[in-house]
């Protein structure tokens, strides 16, 4: 289990290597350079001079990339090239707004879509099932910046529930938690339901069945424990997913954010801001996909014996 | 709903209160309160409120609460006082002298002197510090400190517009002393000597600004001495339309920017909202091709272009009347606007194909014109998304092209740097750009080869267009300067060189208990003289 860990833990700090320096040629590989997009349209050359003087975008790429990779051994990400402001503090003050929406995101499409998914497979193939998997149909193919404006005009403008935007209090999160949940809860509710019908299906519920257990004892632990093995596999899909929805959700509701900010920064080639974005959200990416992989130990015993 | 149907204010320039507005509200001002002001901050999330380093239109909003000017833009292009209380400018035009306000102190504590507006222009005046507002500056050569409170500025050769830019916020008077203590990340920490300052900062969020309580220098243009009346300004970047009209409605910002067309027709006729609406002084969002490439070299091509469009009927379409179309590349409040080129040139498409005719792009049977096999293709490169609505106004451009059989092919270039490089080596056809400005010498920054940069969308290069803005801006007498730009508006229009499109009118929605904002003589919005009804 440990050594499992360890091997895990290594592997992800290769990926997340390869992440930055992926993002650092494509960024650099991409036209134009960062000094004249900060500098803008009007800058003459001799300031877009003294400007890539003072970014160091004016050495050769290697020694940028050396400087790079000497800086983040050290914990030192570098600061904006828009800013001045150190990369560290800046990710770090818009990152756990994202974290926070996507985690609590996650855990209500997850709810959400297990729910769904546990009673469509319940009901199957009667106008319930169908019900739901209609509603989840809509879910699933809702443009995420639509549902938002939807979900903002009905409860702000109309009702007058819920704040449009801000990132400080539960009530404001309320919409944009919403708006990712619903649309992340689709692919796990129909994920669910067809493992719940294929597992009802399978040779060991008839043996179960024949053994005398109760069908909701069946249902609800044998079958259900089944089928969420390909749901927690998915979870790390998601939680990507959500990160990139993330951009539109906080574009729309106007919240702090780390989606945000790595779309701005990729625009004005801010490379430091960039690769500090990128690397939070690897590493978060491949935690999350390590306790995914992890909690497959808890779940199924066929891994936990090899 | 929130659409009731009675019209009662439309749009108004001026602070109006005092002057018995009608109805039962309250038109003596009420101190204390918050305003939530929700902001288009467009794509930006890193507030930079350098005002001296930024170009960016949204945060010099911001900015312009925070830092004043020695001079401020009074209406008929004249000037008020500021922190300057008057002024003499040399008979040779090359000698600015600046009596200074002597009671007037920065946020920090410091004093505001002679030192401090040298130090300020000598920072923007270093190339090494590599700062936008350097273009502000002219020919300037230093600043004399005559003594602690009278400042000299001296200029290499006669620059009219230099009044014009001390009046905006981005030659705003920054504290020495913070400028000293922050470096480099000074826009994070402004200090200026303007009526809020800055409580709290939250990058892509929001800036919560307080009232200055010293403030008693307001620019001549104010309706009241004194601080500010709001306790709070706060000002919210919602970088989406349909949120800023949402948060509007819905109570939680009392003020928004430039909503779009289709939420500012209901505000007009609702009596829950009013809205405020002021040219910005601009150059207008003009069509400039590639001269430097064929067949765009060829003034015929250029005039088959131009004749081909229908902007009227495009900007109708877009902005269902909220922006006016632009018959100069001069917004018409601009100094030396020419009223003339109003009507003066319409859409003929007879003639564009007639001019292609004999330049020799002959109409093939897919409908478009072609020479030599090749199709007669414009390239039209944009890098700020659909901003402003201007990709809806392209594609509106395209159908009315295609008419003629002319292809405009529209390429949205993802990233800033990536569309100035393609500027720059002139790998495209056709581009478009707009550059807030309050003085008519923005065409020789535009348009002259030896002041432009390089990513300059205009490649204009015509010795007589540049003749006539040098000696515009280098007349000391005001009214010299009008000929000049008479004709290089002309000349512009006549060559198709660029094709104006559209007046921006910055606006503002606010909640009807919200009185008293303003929008300054550039287009930009001031705060001071702002209250909430109780």
């Amino acid at each position: 289990m440990i050594a499992r860990v360890i091997q895990r833990l290594l592997a992800s700090l290769l990926v997340v290597f390869g992440a930055v320096t992926a993002v650092f040629l494509i960024l650099n590989w991409l036209p134009g350079n960062a000094a004249e997009s900060i500098a803008g349209e009007e800058a003459s050359e001799q300031t877009i001079v003294a400007l890539s003087a003072r970014l160091g975008t004016d050495r050769g790429l290697w020694e940028q990339y050396h400087r790079y990779l000497a800086g983040l051994v050290h914990g030192d990400l570098g600061r904006s090239y828009v800013t001045g402001e150190p990369v560290l503090r800046h990710v770090a003050s818009q990152w756990p707004a994202t974290l926070q929406l996507t985690l609590v995101s996650s855990l209500v499409a997850v709810t959400l879509g297990t729910g769904l998914g546990v009673l469509s497979a319940r009901f199957a193939g009667r106008w319930f099932d169908q019900l739901i998997q209609a509603t989840v149909l809509l879910f699933a193919s809702m443009p995420t910046f639509w549902l938002g404006i939807l979900l903002m005009l009905v409860f702000s403008v109309q009702l007058g529930w819920l704040p449009v935007i801000g990132n400080g209090s539960v009530a404001q999160a309320i919409l944009p938690v919403a708006c990712l949940g619903l649309i992340g809860s689709a692919p796990l509710a129909r994920l669910m339901r067809e493992g719940m019908v294929d597992g009802l299906n399978d040779p060991y519920v008839t043996t179960l069945r024949a053994k005398g257990l109760l069908p909701a004892r069946v249902f609800y632990v044998h079958v259900l424990r089944n089928a969420l093995i390909p749901v927690i596999t998915y979870l790390g899909v998601l939680v990507g997913e959500l990160l990139s929805n993330a951009v539109v959700v906080e574009t729309l509701f106007a919240r702090q954010g780390i989606g945000r900010l790595t779309v701005e920064a990729i625009g004005q080639k801010d490379l430091p801001v960039v690769q500090g974005s990128i690397l939070f959200i690897a590493v978060s990416f491949v935690l999350i996909n390590l306790l995914v992989d992890l909690s497959y130990t808890v779940i199924d015993p066929r891994v936990r014996a090899q | 709903m929130l659409l009731a149907a009675l019209a009662v204010l439309a749009s108004c320039g001026r602070p109006d209160h005092g002057s018995g507005t009608p109805g039962d509200s309250n038109t003596v001002p009420v101190a204390g309160g918050e305003l939530v002001f929700a902001f288009d901050g467009g794509a930006l999330t890193q507030f930079d409120l350098d005002p001296h380093k930024s170009t960016f239109a949204p945060h010099h909003r911001i900015m312009r609460s925070i830092f004043d000017s020695l001079v401020v833009l009074l209406p008929n292009h004249q000037f008020g006082p500021w922190l300057a209380k008057s002024w003499e400018i040399s008979p040779d035009g090359r000698t600015y002298t600046f009596h200074l306000r002597n009671d007037v102190k920065f946020h920090d504590g410091t004093r505001f002197d002679a030192e401090a507006v040298q130090f300020n222009l000598d920072r923007i005046a270093n190339p090494a510090n590599a700062l936008a507002a350097l273009t502000d500056l002219g020919p300037y050569v230093s600043t004399t400190v005559v003594d602690d409170f009278t400042a000299r500025i001296e200029l290499s050769a006669p620059f009219s517009p230099l009044l014009a830019n001390l009046s905006k916020s981005t030659l705003g008077m920054m504290s020495p002393a913070a400028i000293r203590q922050w470096g480099i990340e000074v826009g994070l920490h402004p200090v200026g000597t303007g009526p809020f300052r800055l409580r709290s900062l939250q990058p892509g969020s929001e800036v919560a600004l307080d009232r200055n309580p010293d403030y008693h220098w307001a620019a001549a243009s104010s309706a009241h001495e004194g601080p500010a009346w709001l306790e709070h300004l706060t000002f919210k970047d919602v970088p989406e339309e349909a949120t800023r009209a949402a948060v509007l409605r819905s109570g939680q910002a009392g003020a928004a920017d430039l909503l779009g067309p289709q939420d500012i027709l209901p505000l007009r006729k609702s009596r829950d909202f009013k809205l405020i609406e002021r040219e910005l002084l601009n150059h207008n969002y003009s069509l400039y091709f590639n001269a430097l490439r064929a067949p765009w070299s060829d003034p015929r091509a250029r005039e088959a272009f131009k004749d081909s469009l229908d902007i009227d009927v495009a900007v109708r379409t877009v902005y269902l009347g909220t922006f006016e179309r632009a018959w100069s590349p001069l917004s018409p409040s601009i100094f030396g606007y020419d009223k003339s080129l109003e009507g003066a040139w319409k859409p003929d498409h007879e003639r564009a194909a007639r001019l292609l005719d004999e330049l020799g792009w002959t109409l093939g049977a897919d409908g478009y014109r072609a020479k030599d096999g090749k199709r007669l293709t414009v390239v039209f490169i944009d890098g700020q998304g659909n901003r402003e609505k201007r990709l809806d106004l392209m594609t509106l451009f395209r159908n009315q092209l295609r008419g003629n059989g002319i292809d405009l092919i529209i390429e949205s270039v993802p990233t800033m740097g990536g569309y100035l490089q393609r500027i720059k080596v002139g790998n495209y056809d056709l581009a478009g750009g707009s550059l807030f400005a309050p003085d008519p010498d923005v065409l020789r920054r535009v348009d002259t080869p030896a002041v432009r940069s390089l990513a300059a969308i205009s490649k204009v290069n015509d010795p007589e267009l540049t003749r006539l803005l040098e000696e515009g801006s280098s007349q000391v007498d005001p009214q010299a300067r009008l000929p000049f730009y008479r004709d290089a508006q002309r000349l512009i229009i006549d060559r198709s060189y660029a094709i104006p499109v559209y007046v921006l009118i910055y606006s503002i929605a606010t909640a009807a208990k919200v009185e008293g904002i303003a929008i300054d003589g550039h287009g930009f919005p001031v705060f001071n003289d702002a209250w909430i009804q109780p």
